[in-house]
């Protein structure tokens, strides 16, 4: 049996996937995985968050993974070769995020030792409602001893002091308040200006903006062009050379001692 | 029984319950956990979570990422 799951700095456990058959592997478990059917739909991850790296600005948010995955614009896997300074740099920090969902691994063993032995259980029904009850366990331990995290309580240091600047006039800690821009809603149906252009390639502008403008979430053409979107091989590429470079820039002083 | 991974006929001495009892026990309590709180702990995050994921990821150094995806085999 395959588990997939999807983390952040504290493991907790914000997707949970089990029951795939255990011939399944990284790769092809994202077939009937819920958040790859979600993404299939265009209903995940959300569109009207953008942030801007190396320059452009973005609407896919993306997840680390590991090389296991395949090159889909939704992943940000490490570089195969990090031959030069920038792709090692970019992997040096790509690890430390992308092990938050292998220490999950460790942590919730460690916590329910149940799921290191699931053969106790007759069905394969009991099998699944027994991973999920851990994972929402876990998730609850989680959340109650959050404000006890290294990382948490630095980030409400980050924050008051923040607010200290603030207050003081100085508008120095604008580096993380950009870090990304949510709109106040969608903007009609032309979320997916992208994929349209792509599309309606052959046709007139006032058509294709026409066609933009009918585009409702859920429609088929939306749909298409959301999968085809995360699934964009090209753009993953580009994601990696926006991310390294972003990378180089900010964090190269803080890395480059530890390659 | 989660906690230890114990099987079920270990528990029965201390618990005084015999190991049917336990299994099914076990078995309603877990049932009970997922009815009850997968709408609650296990699903998409909302707008406001996905917000402070992103802060801390940007602050990590990585904006846009929402998290890390692995698969484990059982």
């Amino acid at each position: 049996m395959v588990i997939e799951s999807v983390c952040d700095e504290d493991t907790y456990i914000w997707h949970f996937f089990i029951g795939a058959p255990g011939s399944y592997n990284d790769t092809n478990v994202l077939a009937s995985s819920p958040l790859m059917l979600d993404v299939n739909a265009g209903v995940w991850p959300p569109r009207n968050i953008s942030y801007t790296l190396n320059g452009r600005t973005r609407r896919l948010l993306f997840y680390t993974a590991d090389r296991g995955y395949p090159r889909y614009a939704l992943f940000a896997t490490p570089h195969p070769i990090p031959d030069t300074r920038k792709r090692s740099v970019y992997n040096r920090l790509q690890e430390p995020v992308r092990k938050d969902a292998e220490r999950l691994y460790a942590v919730m063993p460690s916590r329910f030792n149940i799921v290191l032995r699931p053969a106790r259980f007759t069905s394969v029904f009991r099998m699944i409602n027994t991973g999920k009850a851990a994972a929402i366990l876990h998730n609850m331990a989680i959340e109650c001893t959050r404000e006890d995290f290294v990382a948490q309580q630095r980030m409400q240091e980050q924050r008051s002091a923040a607010c200290n600047e603030a207050i003081g006039g100085q508008g120095a800690f604008g580096g993380d308040q950009a870090a990304f821009v949510v709109d106040d809603g969608p903007s009609g149906g032309g979320v997916w200006g992208f994929s349209v252009s792509i599309e309606t390639d052959g046709q007139s502008n006032s058509n294709g903006h026409e066609a933009e403008h009918d585009m409702a979430v859920g429609s088929l053409r939306y749909t298409d062009g959301a999968e085809c979107e995360a699934k964009d091989t090209d753009a993953h590429y580009a994601l990696l050379h926006d991310l390294s470079e972003h990378i180089y820039a900010n964090r190269c002083r803080l890395l480059l001692p530890y390659l | 029984m989660l906690g230890y991974g114990e099987p079920y006929d270990r528990p029965d001495e201390y618990c005084r319950l015999s190991r049917s009892t336990i299994a099914e026990a076990t078995r309603r309590l877990t049932v009970f956990i997922v009815n009850k709180w997968e709408p609650t702990y296990l699903h998409h995050p909302t707008e406001e979570e996905l917000k402070h994921i992103l802060t801390r990821n940007a602050a990590r150094g990585m904006p846009g990422c929402i998290g890390a995806i692995d698969c484990t085999h059982w």
